[in-house]
């Protein structure tokens, strides 16, 4: 069935593309707009700045971009994260919108229905034509994010585990907004209203990527570092999930904050200091975990939004 | 689908077929049963919240019902989308794109069914042009529009519920006469609601009065008015008897009736046949009386154990 409702020949095909031809095109300027940001980062943008500080190991990196192109280089840098990563709630928000919800609100999706077009295969083009264009986009994104990040690595915006920069490096870029997709066809398809399917698929949404952010850490085996009381917490570089003092027993309790009172640390039986972390090298087995819960998640709610227009529609 | 592509005897074919929205909602129909033959122009009609356009939205596939069954053109509804036309009340269209694109739209969504000519032909009919967009259109205008939307693709059933409601009374007359001719022409089967009786006597051959979620009265428009007689005379409606009394009224010192003949009629009464309107507005008045569906419209006993 998808080889047929993605063929550029079908009527249908057509048909959608004409009637979402505004968003086609603001995300086509959207996606423009961003990979040229980008390519600047990458080439003209990368030089008129240099790195101080000591940028590997420690807690967090303490290295700083310097000189005259340095202010430019990390806003747009920066805001090419962003705009990377607020991709999945703008799809959820489109897709609640205008893409179902007004169709249901207006009941133009019965017009659709009424000529020679079975529901399901409307529905299966109205996901699979913007889901390609999706895709396509924030391969295309991801792909130069990347460029730039090999470009100048120390730098803690393009470390992926600096807060907002895990979400623009790898294939959960591309995920995220398919998911925000199905989501916002299975709100329209229960709420029937644009506002407010667009304001539920977003807030939704916006639980599923906090819920990621929340589970992230425990997706992948972590690492553990742990210091004496004269040596304190130890750097390492990653994601850092957990941190505290270890007791003579073994046990990890919350630090009481002694500081250097050998006092209060013999009488809460302290021995160490520990900080449990995802390390650096485990990003891509982080992001095709999360890859994989995004896609699954993505097709049970693309199968319950057919299961519903099937229970409805003849 | 070539045992179906011939045009089958039984347009719709309805067995106890129920709606009910939301669980513990109101049904819009309850054990609705009837068959409508193919060829006739019926006029769907009955009170407001009768079941009219859900009855409708069924047949065309867009809804699913809860109980019952219902055939259309020989398969169930949504099997045959190419040959089936429908106009909702509202009349949906996409408000941003051009009277054209909207056009070019039924030839993309209807391939190998859709004549061009013959849709714009009812757009330029009305005067408008190809590049104006829906959204600057008139209640009249979109009507339509949509129209030529449905009859664009040559369909041999049209459900149309209330095509004309915000018509002129002139563009009124001229689409009606443009779907009337082409239905007559192409053996096209009609089922349209209405609430205006008099655009409905002039068009339609047969007649479903829905009230109740149920059919109450259903047939051919000259089988029903013949079947019934209005009848005034002195008495009271005891005196009438064996005749099913649908609706009567004291008129002076006698009494004016709408009665379902059983058998020759007293020569004491007085008796005309009444008007297409007469009979409907007693039964829409009288919605207690027994209902009366002649054979040709009745769902078929193969249908009921189907």
């Amino acid at each position: 069935m998808s080889a047929a409702v993605l063929s550029p020949s079908t009527g249908l095909t057509r048909t959608v593309l004409r009637l979402h031809r505004l968003a086609l095109w603001l995300w086509a300027a959207y996606v423009a707009v961003t990979a040229t940001m980008l390519l600047w980062l990458w080439g003209p943008g990368s030089s008129g700045w240099h790195i101080t500080g000591k940028c590997v190991a420690g807690v967090m990196n303490a290295c700083t971009a310097t000189g005259p192109g340095a202010g430019t280089y990390t806003y747009l840098l920066s805001l090419t994260t962003s705009l990377i990563t607020i991709v999945p709630a703008i799809a959820a928000v489109f897709a609640g919108g205008v893409l179902f919800g007004r169709e249901l609100e207006r009941g133009t999706a019965s017009l659709a229905w009424t000529q020679s077009v079975p529901p399901a295969r409307w529905l299966a083009a109205k996901l699979a034509l913007p889901a390609s264009f999706l895709v396509v986009g924030t391969g295309i994104l991801v792909a130069l994010r990347r460029l730039v990040a090999a470009g100048a690595s120390g730098l803690p915006d393009n470390q992926w585990f600096t807060t907002g920069v895990y979400g623009a490096l790898g294939p959960t870029a591309v995920a995220l907004p398919l998911l925000g997709l199905a989501l916002g066809a299975l709100v329209a398809f229960i709420a029937r209203r644009v506002i407010a399917s667009a304001c539920v698929s977003l807030a939704v949404t916006g639980i599923v990527i906090a819920a990621l952010d929340a589970i992230r850490g425990r997706l992948w085996s972590t690492a553990t570092v742990t210091g004496d009381i004269h040596q304190g917490y130890r750097g390492f570089t990653g994601l850092l999930l957990d941190e505290g003092a270890v007791t003579g027993s073994g046990a990890r309790v919350s630090d009481p904050l002694c500081v250097d009172d050998a006092n209060c640390l013999a009488r809460h039986n302290i021995t160490g200091f520990y900080r449990e972390f995802q390390p650096a090298s485990h990003f891509w087995q982080l992001q095709l975990v999360e890859t994989g819960i995004l896609l699954a998640l993505t097709a049970l709610v693309t199968v319950a939004a057919f299961t519903l227009l099937r229970r409805r529609t003849a | 689908m070539s045992s179906t592509s011939t045009t089958p005897a039984v347009a719709i074919e309805a067995t106890g077929l129920g709606k009910r929205y939301g669980r513990h909602g109101h049904a819009a129909l309850d054990a609705c049963s009837f068959r409508l033959p193919a060829g006739r122009i019926s006029a769907l009609v009955g009170p407001n919240g009768a079941g009219k356009s859900t009855l409708l939205a069924i047949a065309a596939g867009l809804l699913r019902p809860t109980s019952g069954s219902v055939t259309v053109l020989g398969a169930a509804p949504g099997e045959n989308r190419d040959r089936v036309a429908y106009l909702s009340q509202d009349k949906p269209l996409y408000p941003q794109l051009s009277i054209a694109d909207t056009l070019r739209m039924g030839a993309e969504l209807n391939p190998g069914r859709w004549d061009a000519a013959y849709a714009s032909r009812i757009v330029e009919q009305g005067d408008l042009a190809p590049k104006t967009r829906v959204r600057s259109l008139s209640g009249g205008q979109r009507t339509r529009v949509a129209l030529a939307l449905a009859l664009g693709k040559r369909p041999e059933l049209m459900l149309l519920d209330e095509p004309m409601a915000d018509l002129d009374p002139l563009a009124r007359h001229e689409l009606m006469g443009t779907l009337m001719a082409d239905a007559a022409e192409h053996g096209t089967t009609v089922l349209m609601s209405s609430h205006i009786v008099a655009e409905l006597a002039d068009a339609c051959d047969h007649l479903l009065l829905l009230g109740g979620g149920r059919i109450r009265l259903g047939g051919g428009i000259d089988d029903l008015t013949a079947a019934h007689s209005l009848v005034t005379g002195r008495g009271t409606a005891d005196a009438l008897a064996p005749h099913t009394v649908v609706e009567s009224r004291a008129a002076g010192r006698g009494l004016t009736a709408l009665i379902r003949r059983d058998g020759p009629l007293d020569s004491a009464w007085e008796s005309q046949e009444p008007s297409l309107e007469e009979l409907i507005l007693a039964h829409l008045r009288n919605p207690g009386a027994p209902a009366l569906i002649t054979p040709g419209t009745t769902a078929s006993a193969a249908a009921v154990t189907a």
